[in-house]
């Protein structure tokens, strides 16, 4: 059976690495290659980690969308914690308030297609990341 | 969607000599151009035994920020993959109008010809010019190369 | 009380009144429930008969029952369970049951499916097969109703145990892989070689980094190989890590290549925007070996 949805419950730095696998496997039957694999992979990671290390608990979603013209890889990481208080801060480089390099989501940015990121104290986070794959 | 464009795109010839990988690039710079000859030049990496690359951007008039950037990023990527890389043969326009816009050349290695490369490379006491060095040439007047918005007119 | 606590941690869930009201099982349920508890809790005897009947041609049986004593226990639990479940006393105890039942599956490793297809058959049971037709159809229906709400909170309850301590076995299983596998090997004089496969998450990197440093404080070596061609995923978090293990080697006088990086994992890298001029990087381990060779000044000559 195909499936065209992934969804993962996010809790634990065990739940990213089972994400991050599951979803490797999941773009690599959409498309084999493996730079396009690894981007996924590693926007997972970066997502999943960012709601253990700051949101606790959350959900990430990993599916294929046919597009009228293009297929894509759609990434979603939502979760209800604190939120990010100040989204262009953290959307620059080397801003980090965990003791990391603070790559993170400028970097998932860079390594996407489209990306999306909405936060407030109250919904907590909700980031959305695009990956083109190709033309129908 | 990438990997559709970038086939209709003219390859950048990829040539091994004594050791060495040499990319002529004598087409346009745009985005999936870089991106199909990126993959072509890391795999090219991967799978031949290089000492260095070499890349020959002496037939390319214009090289706009975007396009400066994404060559440095490739630059960084074939070192992250353990080989050294050096631009050869930059436009004197194309230097002049980089400097212009006051990109970060601080990690360029670049010389004027082929041989001078090679040289480089071979003794690793090779002489290394810097795009500053070079800058003191003028910009030809045809070669001149629009990036910004009077980047040139400036002058 | 102390276990009672330690176990809801694990499963995640609330306290009673909190899950009663999330399946929303009513006072009138817990006593619809009670009234065909009347009924049916004096035939508990004859349920065990007709399950084990079915579960003769089930296949688990053989494999989990062929032993008469342990047939004896579990049946004597189950009869127990069910008088739990008609009794209505929905409490913590009442759940720290059906915890145990969840851990009792995960620990023989009998499946979930089994469980609940058991649980399917035993409603039939006691909801069909037994019963006796002395309530009015309303009231009958209303028992049905409030017993299936009741087994629904009861599934919910083991298959989170179960699947929490399925998770867990599968972490410490993993876990002790991972220690495993950090085979540091002095592969010339001086140059040492750790080939890193899987994912690499902070645990694991602290692993890595620990082995290398000892070994290299034991075998005085100038140089260390880290072969990463096996490392399913780099992201900000790793490379992190491969940098600050790189700066620790360092410390000790010896240099750290990082071989073995892909195309991709090349590209992923300067995208990601992360500076790492500062550690040494190839394409594969020959290249390294290389390198090592050179700066621990061997020269290796084919034989004439």
């Amino acid at each position: 059976m195909k499936t065209n949805e992934l969804r993962f419950h996010i809790a634990s730095e065990f739940d990213v690495k089972l994400a991050v696998l599951q979803a490797g496997k999941f773009a690599s039957a959409i498309d084999s290659n493996e730079t396009v694999v690894q981007k996924i992979m590693t926007t997972v990671s970066e997502l999943a980690q960012n709601i253990v290390k700051y949101a606790g608990v959350g959900h990430i979603h990993v599916r294929k969308i046919c597009r009228s013209d293009i297929v894509v890889i759609e990434i979603i990481a939502e979760d209800t914690g604190p939120g990010i208080r100040n989204i262009e801060l953290a959307m620059g480089d080397n801003f980090s308030s965990g003791g990391t390099l603070g790559l993170g989501l400028p970097g998932v940015k860079r390594l996407m297609d489209e990306f999306h990121i909405e936060s407030n104290a109250k919904d907590g986070t909700s980031v959305t990341a695009v990956k083109w794959i190709h033309d129908k | 969607m990438a990997d559709k464009h970038t086939q209709n795109y003219q390859k950048v010839p990829l040539q091994v000599t004594h050791g060495y990988l040499v990319a002529s690039i004598q087409v346009y710079l745009d985005e999936h151009m870089l991106a199909g000859f990126r993959d072509d030049l890391l795999s090219e990496i991967r799978d031949s035994d290089i000492d260095g690359v070499i890349l020959d951007v002496s037939g390319v008039s214009i090289i706009d920020r975007t396009s400066f950037a994404s060559l440095m990023k490739i630059r960084s990527m074939i070192s992250l993959m353990g080989t050294r890389s050096v631009l050869v043969g930059i436009k004197a326009g194309v230097a002049a109008s980089l400097i212009d816009l006051d990109v970060d050349l601080s990690r360029v290695d670049a010389v004027l010809q082929l041989e001078d490369a090679f040289e480089l490379f071979d003794g690793e006491t090779g002489h290394l010019e810097t795009i500053e060095e070079e800058i003191d040439t003028e910009p030809d007047e045809e070669q001149v190369a629009l990036i910004d918005e009077g980047a040139i007119e400036d002058e | 009380m102390n276990k009672i606590v330690n176990t809801s941690n694990i499963t995640g869930l609330e306290d009673a009144s909190y899950l009663l009201s999330r399946y929303e099982i009513t006072e009138k349920d817990i006593s619809n429930i009670k009234k065909y508890g009347k009924i049916i809790v004096k035939r508990l005897d004859e349920y065990v008969v007709h399950f084990y009947e079915w579960m003769k041609n089930q296949p688990e049986y053989t494999e989990f029952f062929s032993n008469d004593k342990m047939l004896i226990s579990v049946q004597n639990r189950q009869i127990e369970y069910w008088q739990e479940f008609f009794a209505g006393e929905i409490n913590n105890d009442y759940f720290e049951q059906r915890r145990l039942v969840g851990e009792t599956h995960a620990r023989i490793n009998l499946s979930l499916d089994s469980y609940l297809a058991g649980a399917n058959k035993s409603m039939t049971i006691l909801m069909e097969d037994l019963y006796d037709n002395s309530l009015s159809a309303k009231a009958y229906a209303e028992a049905v109703a409030s017993a299936s709400k009741l087994v629904n909170l009861d599934s919910s309850i083991i298959v989170s145990t179960f699947a929490e301590l399925t998770n867990r076995t599968i972490a410490e299983q993993s876990e002790t892989l991972m220690k495993m596998s950090t085979p540091v090997a002095a592969i010339w004089q001086g140059i040492l070689l750790l080939p890193v496969v899987g994912i690499i998450d902070s645990k694991r990197a602290q692993d890595i980094m620990n082995a290398m440093l000892i070994k290299i404080a034991e075998t005085q070596s100038k140089v260390i190989i880290l072969d990463i061609s096996g490392v399913g995923m780099v992201d900000t978090a790793v490379a992190n890590h491969l940098i600050k293990i790189t700066k620790a080697t360092k410390l000790m006088g010896c240099e750290c290549t990082i071989s073995g990086l892909s195309p991709a994992i090349a590209q992923t890298i300067v995208e990601l925007g992360i500076d790492v001029d500062s550690i040494a990087t190839t394409a594969n381990l020959k290249d390294a070996l290389e390198s090592a060779f050179s700066s621990t000044g061997i020269t290796i000559k084919a034989s004439p």
